[in-house]
């Protein structure tokens, strides 16, 4: 037990991530009669609509389990058109999705314009601009956005408190 | 659709004959669907637009077109396509100004285009290494355009004789392509592309009404739609890298040389074997699926050094370098919207999400697309065609202060990366379910990034699903259950036999030299 204990503190995060993606195709899997409402008991396998889910779960599983035991070695990055995240510092990046997640729940009640003021100039603030550059670019986006979108493209925001 | 000679008994010249007076009619069919004014705007806008986030550090056509897709649900499907390939053409063309410039590849696919040009620009040649690099990518696009008049009638045709059985096969060769082209990450890649298999089931089966992993929420029972996710993966994820990344450090000193020589656009005719090689292996390689640009570009550069007319070595500024990248690189457009218009299997990631345009529109690409709409496919062509002209004429224009752009701090672009995926999703059904949908793809999509992990393949499962699922329930409901059709039919046991080869191609490699090692070291 304390061997497999060692074993798993060496693994890197990126693997634990991959074992819950694994772990949760196999659960989905699993309950599937459950989740696929009403489930048909009754239909022949190959015409079930759990068929073809349930074989992209599968490999979901098998493939997922097969690159964990891959990844025992540090894996080289290849040359491909992915997003490179090496450089991002993941606190910053946290704090961003925090900020855009308020932005998201503030929309409804504050309106559009308010809301994409205050998440710009929050923006600016985590990422350290000076106050002038930050109002400007704050008010000088938000506004612009709105005029376009709100006014122009008429995009319904739905009914806020202020605009 | 009678463009591959079947009147003409396989007489080599009228056959070709036909084809080119179908091509003609093509393309004037098509000019004459563009001659609309909000179709020639969207063309020119997006033309521009490309131009602009191939010179923007960090910004790449992947972001841009993911945010812009919802946009395209209010235009005329070609007037969406239009923008969408304008960008898509005109990103190659900017990648070069900051690649030459400031040794800063705007894409991976721009890399080898750095290797000569910058050297070029340091030895004070910079208008003529920016002009070569125009001119070469200007031929690369017209020429990638050209085959995709003059292929993809007839492969449309030929696709239009599949069944289910070849349908099914078709795709799980593209899935299979796709995972092997990010070579030791083949599993984590088929892992994504089953993930997105996945995601494209959720909702109400289409066969038999039932909910599918809807978990009881409203909104999941139209599914998981593509736009939201496509903003969340390609939009949100890379702003939220460019906001949380230092800002890079270059040498600006040569951004005062940006400019053009007619000269420099005269160079690249003087190397038609570089030329040939670039258009060769970027036409080739744009068909295959996932396999990108990047490709393309690397292994015609190292092909044009066989056999270079120039003696200047190459990574010390040898024009040919410049030339067959470029060639190479824009004419990987053409080839990859082949496949997407025949048969409905996108080449890579910009083409699936570009293909979203068709399913917003109801339009099924594939070879019934030749004859149920016939514009569309004209459209493209002639879209192609001029959104080269186009861009190069913008970039004679504007080269001088759009090589300024590369000066604009990331993180500022980053935050409104960020606000337009909000507008972008929210607009695409006036929805803050489609929000919740990009946001969460977008920290998945971070995720992802940081632990090395794909994310084009869940992507392109995603727009594969439904026809995979489609086509394999088809056949299976008609062959009860057998799997014999598949191995019964010519062309999906050909497929078929390919997936296994591709699959199994290191096995057979490591036997081969363990047969051979136990050969010299057992000559008896």
């Amino acid at each position: 037990m304390s061997s497999l204990q060692a074993r798993l503190a060496r693994w890197s995060w990126d693997r634990f991530f991959l074992l819950a993606l694994s772990f949760i195709a196999v659960c989905v899997w699993y309950f599937s009669t459950q989740l696929i409402q009403p489930y048909p008991h009754n239909a022949n396998w190959f015409e079930s609509a759990a068929l073809f889910p349930r074989l992209s779960l599968l490999i979901v599983a098998v493939a997922g389990l097969i690159e964990i035991y891959q990844r025992r070695h540090q894996m080289a990055s290849g040359e491909s058109e992915e997003l490179d995240s090496s450089a991002a510092n993941i606190q910053d990046a946290i704090s961003m999705v925090v900020a855009f997640a308020l932005y998201m729940l503030a929309v409804p009640f504050l309106g559009y314009l308010i809301s994409t003021l205050l998440f710009l100039s929050v923006g600016c603030w985590l990422l350290r601009f000076d106050f002038r550059t930050s109002m400007l670019l704050a008010i000088t986006l938000s506004v612009t956005m709105w005029v376009v979108f709100v006014k122009v493209l008429k995009v319904y925001f739905g009914h806020a408190w202020l605009i | 659709m009678g463009g591959v000679c079947e009147g003409t008994q396989g007489l080599f010249w009228p056959c070709l004959v036909d084809l080119k007076m179908e091509f003609i009619d093509a393309l004037s069919g098509g000019f004459s669907s563009l001659s609309t004014l909000p179709i020639a705007l969207a063309l020119i806008v997006g033309a521009a637009l490309g131009i602009v986030v191939g010179v923007l550090p960090g910004v790449g056509p992947g972001v841009t077109i993911a945010v812009l897709l919802p946009f395209t649900y209010g235009m005329p499907p070609l007037g969406g396509i239009s923008l969408l390939l304008g960008v898509y053409c005109g990103a190659f063309y900017g990648g070069a100004v900051t690649s030459i410039l400031i040794r800063t590849p705007g894409e991976a696919s721009s890399i080898m285009t750095m290797f000569d040009g910058y050297p070029l620009a340091r030895q004070g040649q910079a208008q003529r290494a920016l002009s070569l690099a125009f001119m070469s990518a200007f031929v690369g696009g017209i020429a990638s355009a050209l085959l995709l008049g003059l292929v993809a009638r007839p492969m449309a045709s030929f696709a239009g004789k599949f069944g289910a059985a070849e349908n099914v096969m078709a795709i799980l060769l593209a899935a299979v392509c796709i995972g092997k082209a990010y070579r030791r990450q083949f599993p984590a890649a088929m892992m994504m592309m089953g993930l997105g298999f996945f995601l494209a089931t959720v909702g109400i089966d289409p066969n038999s009404n039932e909910q599918r992993y809807t978990f009881g929420i409203p909104g999941m029972l139209s599914g998981i739609p593509l736009v939201p996710v496509a903003v969340g993966l390609f939009g949100i994820a890379q702003a939220l890298v460019m906001v949380s990344s230092p800002v890079p450090q270059f040498d600006s000193s040569l951004i005062q040389s940006a400019g053009l020589s007619w000269r420099g656009f005269l160079e690249p005719f003087r190397y038609p074997k570089a030329m040939l090689k670039g258009l060769f292996l970027g036409s080739a390689i744009g068909v295959l699926p996932a396999v990108g640009a990047a490709l393309s570009t690397s292994l015609a550069y190292f092909w044009a050094q066989k056999g270079a007319k120039d003696p200047t070595p190459f990574g010390q500024g040898n024009p040919e370098g410049i030339v067959a990248a470029e060639c190479a690189n824009n004419s990987n457009s053409g080839g990859a919207m082949i496949t997407v218009l025949t048969l409905g299997i996108p080449g890579d990631a910009i083409t699936a999400i570009i293909m979203g345009v068709f399913v917003v529109h109801g339009i099924v690409p594939g070879p019934s697309l030749f004859t149920d709409r016939p514009e569309i496919i004209n459209g493209v062509l002639a879209s192609l065609l001029i959104i080269n002209f186009v861009i190069l004429g913008l970039m004679i224009l504007t080269v001088k202060p759009l090589a300024r752009l590369a000066y604009v701090n990331p993180k500022i672009l980053g935050l409104v990366i960020l606000v337009l995926g909000f507008v972008g999703s929210y607009s695409a059904a006036n929805s803050m379910y489609y929000v919740i949908i990009a946001a969460v793809f977008g920290v998945f999509g971070l995720v992802c990034a940081r632990g090395n992990i794909p994310t084009i393949p869940l992507i392109l499962g995603m727009v594969m699903g439904d026809t995979l699922e489609a086509s394999l329930r088809q056949l299976l409901g008609r062959s009860d259950g057998s799997l014999e059709p598949f191995v019964t039919r010519p062309m999906s046991l050909a497929m078929l036999i390919a997936i296994v080869v591709i699959l199994f191609w290191p096995f057979f490699m490591a036997l081969g030299k363990r047969f051979q090692r136990s050969n010299t070291s057992n000559p008896s």
